[in-house]
């Protein structure tokens, strides 16, 4: 029965799923017809605006939704997309790269749309998650070869490749082959690499995954000096990156928005809700099922924890959230299964 | 410039190493260097001139019945069914339809043939030419193909002995047409084309392809302002160029050592380049449009695997005669059948339409080729088509079904 049973569940997902899927071919024919044209110009999409505005944005791979009807603006500055693995970010960013074709929704990047791809490409700066270039090639090389491709004149190429490779401390290694750089190093050529084309926009995901600790900051604070003249997208699901660089945030949850505003109102969400205390470790596998523990550390037979409840609890301290704990209750709110967590995230 | 840097990355490659010492190798094996050796002498009276195949129905019927009927007695058969050597034995009963075949020729019943096959029986009185070559073709498909009895391949047992005059008249089509240098030019195009340059380019093609998938620069590239237009054209030009470019030196090369050995006549120097872009060009474009394509439609080098059996089944489609030598669909012509005409002049001359139809037909074929690579790319690029996974789907999903059925 047992078994059957479960067969009958996988039916009933097979079916909800292609029925949700039907079901937004349905909507997304609506929609289209509601909003043609010059409908746009009534949500105030500008040519000289200067933010990414996403409206009922869908991705779908075969019945799967990546992407669900997200809706987002985008300022100047560095914003923060955070979200565990799989939670839709780099569908996001390579949709806004023009690298996948939406299925549903509108996007204009600085007023531009997104179906004009070749002005897209223009204004836009893209570091990949796995960003790699020709191993052989030498660093000047690779960045002139990629200057081509964006079409900037020679002269200005030049120019761009020098002034770039000195920003991101790279100009020592103009002449070594690309595959002789650090990992490190190499990330910081992916910035000056999408820099290139003097984008309005600089997309960079997953960036810091796999640096040391040094370099990372070195990274953090490249990317906050870059965005002081144009927006730049932080796609990540570490954390610390986003605490440390980022004034506004997104929280992307199985291709869901969670949220989107300032990193100070997340945290508001979260005040009150976040107490530490101290317990015998025999204690810890009840505390563990009671509250959603965010972090702890043992000290010889005494545990340290960190957890978030939503009324104050005895023998517990209040304390000050972080964006950590504020991104975790938001998860939880929304559905999100403990052990998921766990697994799935990397905070 | 973006020609420049795609044209290094192939010739910085490895694969370019190995075509430019193959292309070398294979035309020194088959003396392209060592042309100084035949020089084309101006025929005097009493000389011997070489002979020439004929459609002799004469020399043809007997020569190949005794071929024939040697092959029946000893039932072992030559043939070169797909170009390689094959011997074949025929069973009782196919021994039987032979016979039968044999008897049509001879007049004598199957079942003496069967029995006594030691005496040849002549030709039977009144058998004509046309009948005959019906025989030869059931003999022929008997033997699954391939054989010399084919209706294309007979020619080969008809000869006759070219006359002074004919040899004077082909010694003056060279002189005035080729100026001489435009023989050994086509003898160059045709070893270059069949043996390199309609299968080795396609390996270039496959290698400037996958770099961007092997150093994960396909996103880099693909976010960037530059058109697909633009990418693919350049790279496919990139392509031509890096393989035209050690095919003119050599071409040069092996012209070069034969121009001493007509003083004082008048020479074409520029045939070797009028040649490598006539002949061999279309080739080459066709073979690395078709590696372009295939290579970006699966992110895989399935596309060496396609071209190696086209070009196997071209270089073995025949080049005994003149109507397969330029046949319209031919990859590579040939050019090398003639006997002691190492030229064939008349035969260039008398084919000259359809070798140009063929050419142009060849680059027309390349140039739709490259423009459905443009296609494929831009879908890449936009996320419309995934590639290698969309691919790997398709023929995960075709042996699922045939599992299903097996099961």
């Amino acid at each position: 029965m047992g078994r059957i049973g479960r067969h009958a569940d996988n039916l009933f997902d097979l079916v909800d799923k292609k029925l949700k899927f039907i079901r937004y071919a349905f909507y997304n024919k609506s929609r289209r017809a509601l909003y043609s044209r010059p409908v746009k110009k009534e949500r105030g999409i500008k040519m000289d605006d200067s933010r990414i505005i996403i409206t009922g944005l869908s991705k779908f791979y075969g019945s799967k939704q990546a992407l669900e009807h997200v809706d987002l603006v985008i300022g100047q500055g560095m914003f923060g997309l955070l979200g565990r693995n799989g939670a839709g970010k780099t569908t996001l960013m390579k949709i806004l790269t023009t690298l996948l074709r939406k299925n549903d929704g509108e996007v204009s990047i600085c007023g531009v749309p997104l179906e004009n791809a070749k002005e897209i490409r223009r204004i836009v700066g893209y570091l990949p998650q796995d960003f790699s270039m020709y191993p052989t090639m030498r660093v000047e090389e690779a960045m002139d070869y990629l200057g081509i491709l964006s079409g900037i004149a020679p002269g200005e190429r030049r120019r761009r490749t020098e002034q770039l490779l000195r920003r991101v401390n790279l100009y020592g290694q103009k002449k070594e082959k690309v595959k002789a750089l650090s990992g490190g190093m190499k990330r910081r050529l992916g910035i000056a690499q999408a820099l290139l084309n003097d984008p309005k926009v600089l997309i960079v995901d997953e960036p810091t995954a796999g640096l040391d600790p040094e370099e990372r900051i070195r990274f953090r604070n490249l990317l906050c000096e870059v965005a002081e003249e144009r927006i730049v997208i932080l796609s990540t699901h570490i954390v610390g990156d986003i605490e440390a660089t980022c004034e506004n945030i997104a929280i992307l949850n199985e291709g869901r928005l969670l949220y989107s505003g300032t990193v100070d109102r997340l945290l508001g969400t979260a005040r009150g809700k976040v107490f530490t205390r101290e317990a015998d470790k025999r204690e810890l596998p009840r505390l563990k099922k009671e509250f959603h523990i965010t972090s702890m550390h043992t000290q010889g037979n005494r545990v340290y924890l960190r957890f978030l409840s939503e009324t104050p609890v005895k023998d517990a301290r209040l304390c000050e959230p972080n964006i950590e704990d504020a991104y975790m209750l938001y998860l939880y709110e929304n559905g999100a299964e403990e052990s998921d967590l766990l697994t799935g995230g990397d905070l | 410039m973006l020609f420049v840097r795609e044209m290094k990355k192939v010739m910085c490659s490895v694969a370019y190493l190995l075509f430019v010492v193959i292309l070398v190798v294979a035309l020194y094996s088959q003396g392209v260097f060592h042309f100084g050796k035949d020089v084309l002498e101006e025929p005097q009276p009493g000389q011997n001139y070489g002979v020439r195949n004929v459609e002799s129905p004469e020399q043809i019927m007997p020569a190949a019945y005794d071929s024939l009927w040697w092959e029946f007695t000893v039932n072992q058969y030559t043939t070169y069914p797909i170009g390689l050597y094959k011997i074949v034995h025929l069973n009782e009963t196919e021994k039987e339809q032979m016979a039968q075949i044999l008897s049509r020729l001879n007049g004598v019943d199957k079942t003496k043939l069967l029995e006594s096959p030691e005496e040849m029986p002549p030709l039977r009185e009144g058998l004509t030419y046309e009948e005959f070559k019906r025989c030869m073709d059931e003999a022929d498909r008997l033997l699954g193909g391939g054989s010399e009895y084919a209706p294309n391949s007979l020619i080969g047992f008809g000869t006759e002995d070219i006359t002074y005059e004919e040899a004077k008249v082909e010694y003056q089509l060279v002189r005035d047409k080729d100026k001489f240098t435009g023989g050994y030019a086509r003898l160059f195009c045709d070893y270059a084309g069949a043996i390199v340059l309609s299968i080795l380019p396609v390996f270039l093609a496959i290698v400037l392809c996958l770099k961007d998938r092997r150093a994960r620069m396909e996103e880099l590239i693909y976010s960037r302002r530059a058109s697909s237009w633009k990418i693919v054209w350049v790279r496919y030009a990139a392509v031509l160029a890096s393989v035209m470019l050690p095919v003119i030196l050599l071409s040069y090369y092996s012209n070069m050592k034969v121009w001493g050995l007509y003083k004082g006549l008048k020479l074409d120097y520029l045939a070797p380049l009028k040649y490598d872009f006539g002949w061999l060009l279309p080739s080459v474009m066709v073979t690395a449009a078709l590696g372009m394509l295939l290579t970006e439609l699966t992110g895989t080098p399935a596309a060496a695997a396609v071209q190696c059996l086209w070009w196997f089944m071209d270089i073995n489609a025949g080049y005994k005669d003149v109507q397969s030598s330029y046949a319209l669909l031919r990859l590579a012509p040939r050019h090398n059948a003639g006997i002691n005409s190492r030229f064939r002049i008349t035969d260039f001359l008398g084919n000259f339409n359809r070798l140009v139809q063929n050419r142009l037909l060849m680059a027309g074929i390349a140039l739709a080729l490259v423009a459905l690579t443009v296609c494929v790319y831009e879908w890449k690029r936009r996320g419309i088509i995934g590639g290698r996974k969309r691919i790997k789907g398709i023929f995960t999903g075709i042996f699922s079904r045939k599992n299903e059925h097996a099961a």
